[in-house]
């Protein structure tokens, strides 16, 4: 399993690496800039700012959506086949992808704080550039993040791959299967503990039926990966 | 001699076609076997087979009598194609890579092969040419120490040097008694190889020794092949 884990963290940080750095150079620049920025109307300094702020607001939704796909992103690559002949199994590899959507989610939060941070020195009272506060719980935000939609999100997709009317429309197969499973999930209304716990448990219950489902099925339909 | 892979009565079938179909033979240990046959005729399936990454439809497969369903995917070598390795990765991380995951993995051959074939352990993949790629894959595999190599057309890049020096190539770097099962259609070079060759995509799976191809009938396996495939398309 610390091999799993090990590879899939260098894999992630392959395909992420350009965004942090690109985050990273702004981060700096901010830091450098003097404090009086952006708040003259006469220059184009604003401007400049509010670029770099809408740059970071893309940037951290990418992120913030990049658990989903990272769960099902190496089906459709011919790599796929260099993890599939290590003979793990799928679950592992799964589980391997939550501990690195639970270090993105991390890495979103400390961006959002920096950027809030760093932002906040060029606020004027009428004109706030990037900002960011929490509607939700932290841990539940968490929760939904890190485990709960992307495994919603493998559970349609593998099950709709693995599906003889969906493997040749997986997109429309795992939007419907999302769609059947939001409908189910609108008719309870759970809050606080009973939340977390019944989230946790369902999240991890999908982990495992998708990696069992694809163990058994995905290459016995998909022979071009 | 035992079987080594006992093949009984397998089928596979992509929705209503049956690529493969009925299809028995035995294989003995220690050899090397050429896969031949038209594209799109189900030898990339044949080897997935073999190699427990598709299960058949109907029929078994057997490597030492053990169910090829049973065992391990990673028990079986099977090479890759170029565009199966992480373009991000470095030659010495594709050898770390397989160092991690397979105990039968020699890395200090893996950089022998290497030097052997002019690669640099840290080059990028991704800087590499399709024939320096396909070296990767073969050092790759042939660093394990496995008892069957399943190879789908792997020597299409690589330069004609290696390709005349191949089979030293590869029975230095293979168990005595491994088999390799070899998919290709680059038979004018290649046929030197192959102690068997099966031909699929005839109407029926032929499987026949070479010695036999070459003594007997007093034909290259090249000619051997072409002749086949004109019959069956006669009849």
């Amino acid at each position: 399993m610390l091999q799993i884990i090990k590879w899939e963290s260098v894999k992630q940080f392959h395909r992420l690496k350009w965004l942090i750095l690109g985050f990273a150079v702004i981060f700096l620049v901010m830091i450098l800039l003097p404090a009086s920025w952006g708040k003259s109307e006469s220059d184009a300094s604003g401007t400049v700012l509010m670029l770099f702020s809408v740059v970071m607001m893309f940037g951290i939704l990418g992120l913030a959506l990049y658990p989903m796909y990272n769960m099902i992103s190496d089906f459709r690559r011919q790599t796929y086949t260099m993890q599939r002949i290590t003979g793990k199994s799928h679950t592992a590899v799964f589980f391997s992808k939550i501990i690195m959507n639970l270090a993105v989610f991390l890495l979103v939060a400390g961006l959002l704080y920096s950027g809030t941070t760093l932002m906040d020195r060029f606020s004027t009272e009428n004109m706030h550039y990037f900002t960011f506060t929490l509607n939700e719980p932290y841990l539940q935000i968490m929760l939904e993040m890190v485990l709960l939609y992307p495994a919603i999100f493998l559970f349609c997709y593998i099950s709709a791959s693995t599906n003889r009317f969906f493997r040749n429309h997986r997109t429309i197969g795992t939007l419907l299967g999302i769609a059947g499973i939001s409908t189910i999930a609108s008719f309870f209304h759970l809050s606080g503990t009973v939340y977390y716990v019944t989230g946790l448990i369902v999240g991890i219950a999908l982990i495992i039926a998708a990696g069992r489902m694809a163990d058994k099925h995905f290459e016995q339909h998909i022979y071009s990966y | 001699m035992d079987d080594f892979i006992s093949i009984k009565g397998i089928s596979k079938k992509y929705g209503s076609t049956y690529i493969i179909k009925d299809m028995s033979m035995s294989i003995p240990s220690g050899r090397i076997i050429g896969l031949l046959g038209d594209n799109g005729i189900g030898k990339t399936t044949f080897l997935r087979l073999l190699g427990n990454l598709q299960q058949p439809d109907e029929g078994e497969i057997q490597i030492e009598q053990i169910p090829v369903s049973q065992m391990n995917v990673k028990d079986i070598v099977y090479l890759l194609e170029p565009a199966n390795i992480f373009d991000w990765m470095k030659v010495k991380d594709s050898i770390a890579f397989y160092r991690d995951f397979y105990e039968d993995f020699d890395a200090e051959k893996a950089l022998r092969i290497c030097r052997e074939f002019g690669l640099d352990p840290n080059v990028r993949i991704s800087r590499l040419s399709k024939g320096s790629k396909e070296k990767v894959c073969l050092m790759l595999a042939f660093s394990r120490n496995a008892k069957l190599y399943l190879m789908d057309e792997p020597l299409g890049g690589i330069d004609p040097t290696l390709k005349k020096n191949i089979k030293m190539f590869i029975l230095e770097n293979i168990p005595a008694d491994a088999t390799i099962i070899m998919a290709t259609h680059l038979l004018k070079d290649l046929e030197v190889l192959f102690d068997q060759i099966i031909i699929m995509g005839t109407g029926k799976i032929i499987y026949v020794d070479t010695d036999e191809i070459r003594e007997t009938r007093n034909q290259s396996i090249d000619e051997y092949y072409s002749e086949v495939m004109e019959n069956a398309a006669d009849n």
